[in-house]
């Protein structure tokens, strides 16, 4: 054949199978989830060494092998097809970055859902998974649209070109992993992203551009389908305030630690994983006349009320950090509430439809900056805040 | 026809301002080459027309002129084209695109006038060119004046009814030939997420930056102009007060201090030697507010 496809990534699907960690297409056991993702990072290393010691040349003659680690980076859009978006797998089967979200951390219609990465966050810590979270983001730009961001870490046996050679210490199943499938020898049940964004075990009889109940097209979701929300806490009212302004971006990001280690008299070089933290923040830039959260918020001189402002406290003085009875306790804080402090939603046909970010909501969170650049361009504000993630429920 | 804030206008040439909305395809690692991602950004009008100076039979300008010449000045004003496109949706996008779905006479508004050059040529008719970028109205449909019952006999304005001059130190151009007006407002479309439900792929406002104005006169010499110059062309830099720039004496052009650019002349063998006086304009403030109804009169107009 004189012009080849397969060195192009469009020609591909990225395949997700693994029966422990309940990751494949409910309606066809033995099958993965092809996910449609922008761009993928699959990687394995193992820190090597040269280490030279007093031995007559200056030659690499000795290399200090260590242990070995694979990473896993997903990009993929929020899609938008002309069906509401649910979070319900089993009648949502777009496989995009939102569905790759909800696998990972929550979804329902999906067996082993104590396997999930997200398990770690539980406290059992009894889950093998193969794989643990290293960040998840998202971001939504008023010019590009939404995208996720999934980046994991794992055995470096877990992927699946590995599991092939090795057939040890791997998922149960022995075929689990993330691997590329030539999106023309994918069977019929599974043609490509057509059958990817449309309905699931609907058959592949006759014409496909024929068939009934088939979704098209689709687009990636943008400023008109997402809803971004912020609110802080108005010290003038005590009641919950939205931030003022045109927001252009938006961003959440969580970022794990995951220090991994090895330990003496171990038989595998593989490290020892494990989610030893959580760093969960909030970003983006609004277009408004003035500063947005405005700078009273910031009361850092004093963390008791505002009226502390005033008190020109001294380096030998210190601050209160009791928290006064009328004013946050906090300086810049968001809106804790019934509601959550931001979200960020779907509009699914009209209404306010599901979170974009589901199963580890920021439930109270504190902005951290916000900077307004002044020049003759459009006035815009950076704007950032770290969250609390006090509750781990949502992960079950 | 289209019709400016309910006034009819007759274009020369087409109309071009149709609401467009860039599809751009999005390939991932997808299975095929096909295309069936798209990325839908905002929906915006972008256009340009051609209007003839038009003179009213009481000696006025266009009224549907006057408004653009204003709107030029001060894009802040809220301006109005009605056109006689219908469009529906599909709804692709966001629904209730009102404006979109039923046919109608799409109406624009929020029209900002991002480009605007007046042509005074020699032998011909004074254009005005006009580029816009605007937003669909969604509540209102266009509605364009019926011709037959319309008042519209217009006459062209030409160059022998155009006059420049300076009027500090005064300087009159006497052998000027033609002359170009032009006008640029930075106008960008905002397209922002939303904290509600929007019903719209619309930008979700219109907002506007700097403007800047120039223009060029040019007119033939011989050497006898050469003295004349002396005092009132300077080859660059501040060379006087209040330009004013007389279309048939219904719409002057007022440039309160024009920058001078270094003239150009080009001397070719077999054709009438012509220089061309570039300038451009400044103002004693910056406030549009200020200068709104200075920059542009209209006499004979209310």
């Amino acid at each position: 054949m004189p012009i080849s496809n397969n060195f192009y990534g469009v020609w591909k699907l990225l395949q997700w199978y693994d029966p422990d960690l309940g990751i494949y297409d409910p309606s066809t056991p033995g099958q993965g989830v092809f996910y449609v993702v922008e761009n993928a990072r699959i990687g394995t290393q193992q820190n090597i060494q040269s280490s030279p010691f007093v031995q007559g040349t200056a030659l690499p003659v000795i290399l200090n092998v260590g242990g070995s680690v694979a990473t896993i980076e997903l990009n993929a859009p929020l899609l938008v097809t002309p069906s509401p978006r649910t979070e319900d797998r089993t009648t949502d089967t777009v496989s995009d970055g939102y569905r790759m979200w909800e696998d990972l951390l929550g979804g329902t219609g999906v067996t082993g859902a104590s396997h999930r990465p997200s398990s770690l966050l539980k406290s059992d810590f009894t889950a093998e998974t193969g794989v643990i979270f290293d960040q998840l983001n998202f971001s939504v730009d008023s010019r590009q649209g939404a995208r996720y961001t999934i980046g994991l870490k794992g055995d470096a046996n877990y992927l699946y070109e590995e599991v092939l050679s090795s057939g040890e210490e791997v998922p149960s199943s022995g075929t689990a992993g993330i691997s590329l499938v030539n999106g023309s020898s994918v069977d019929s049940a599974h043609p490509g992203v057509y059958d990817t964004l449309g309905v699931a075990g609907t058959g592949w009889a006759g014409p496909f551009w024929m068939q009934s109940g088939r979704i098209l097209p689709c687009r990636v979701g943008t400023f008109y389908d997402v809803i971004a929300k912020v609110y802080y806490y108005d010290r003038a009212t005590g009641q919950s305030s939205q931030i003022k302004g045109y927001m252009e971006k938006f961003q959440v990001s969580y970022r794990f630690t995951t220090n991994g280690f090895n330990y003496v008299g171990q038989p595998t070089q593989r490290q020892i994983l494990g989610i030893s933290g959580l760093e969960a923040k909030f970003s983006g830039t609004m277009i408004w006349s003035s500063r947005q959260p405005p700078g009273y918020l910031y009361p850092w001189q004093a963390m008791n009320s505002y009226d502390d402002l005033t008190q020109g406290l001294t380096a030998s003085q210190k601050a209160p950090v009791i928290g006064g009875t009328d004013y946050a306790t906090f300086g810049g804080i968001t809106w804790v509430g019934a509601a959550t402090s931001f979200g960020v939603h779907i509009r699914n046909g009209g209404t306010v439809g599901i979170e974009l970010c589901p199963h580890i909501s920021i439930d109270q969170s504190l902005f951290e900056n916000s900077t307004q650049q002044i020049s003759n361009d459009l006035l815009r504000t950076d704007f950032s805040g770290f969250g609390w993630v006090t509750d781990p429920s949502p992960f079950s | 026809m289209i019709a400016i804030d309910g006034h009819p206008l007759y274009l020369q040439g087409d109309f071009e301002g149709e609401p467009e909305h860039v599809p751009e395809p999005r390939f991932y690692v997808q299975g095929g080459p096909r295309v069936v991602i798209y990325y839908l950004g905002e929906k915006i009008v972008k256009g340009r027309f051609r209007v003839p100076m038009g003179l009213t039979p009481d000696h006025k300008l266009d009224p549907a002129l006057q408004v653009l010449l204003r709107a030029a000045e001060c894009p802040l004003l809220d301006t109005k084209i009605s056109t006689n496109y219908t469009l529906s949706n599909y709804g692709i996008t966001a629904e209730h695109n009102l404006g979109f779905g039923h046919y109608s006479r799409l109406a624009y508004e929020n029209v900002g006038i991002t480009d605007l050059t007046i042509t005074v040529p020699n032998k011909g008719a004074a254009i005005a060119d006009i580029q816009f970028l605007a937003m669909v109205a969604e509540a209102e449909a266009g509605v364009v004046p019926n011709p037959s019952v319309s008042s519209l006999m217009r006459r062209n304005i030409v160059s022998a009814d155009c006059d420049v001059r300076l009027e500090s130190p005064q300087y009159e151009w006497e052998t000027g030939r033609s002359m170009t007006l032009n006008v640029r407002n930075k106008i960008d479309p905002i397209v922002v997420l939303r904290g509600y439900v929007s019903t719209t792929d619309q930008p979700e406002f219109m907002a506007m930056s700097t403007s800047e104005i120039w223009g060029e006169i040019s007119y033939s010499v011989d050497r006898g102009t050469v003295y004349d110059e002396q005092a009132s062309l300077p080859s660059g830099g501040w060379f006087g007060v209040n330009l004013a720039m007389d279309f048939a004496g219904v719409a002057i052009a007022r440039i309160l201090h024009p920058i001078m650019q270094v003239t150009d002349q080009t001397i070719r063998g077999t054709e009438m030697m012509e220089r061309k006086t570039r300038f451009l304009a400044a103002f004693a403030t910056p406030a549009l507010s200020y200068t709104l109804g200075k920059f542009f009169e209209f006499p004979g107009s209310s």
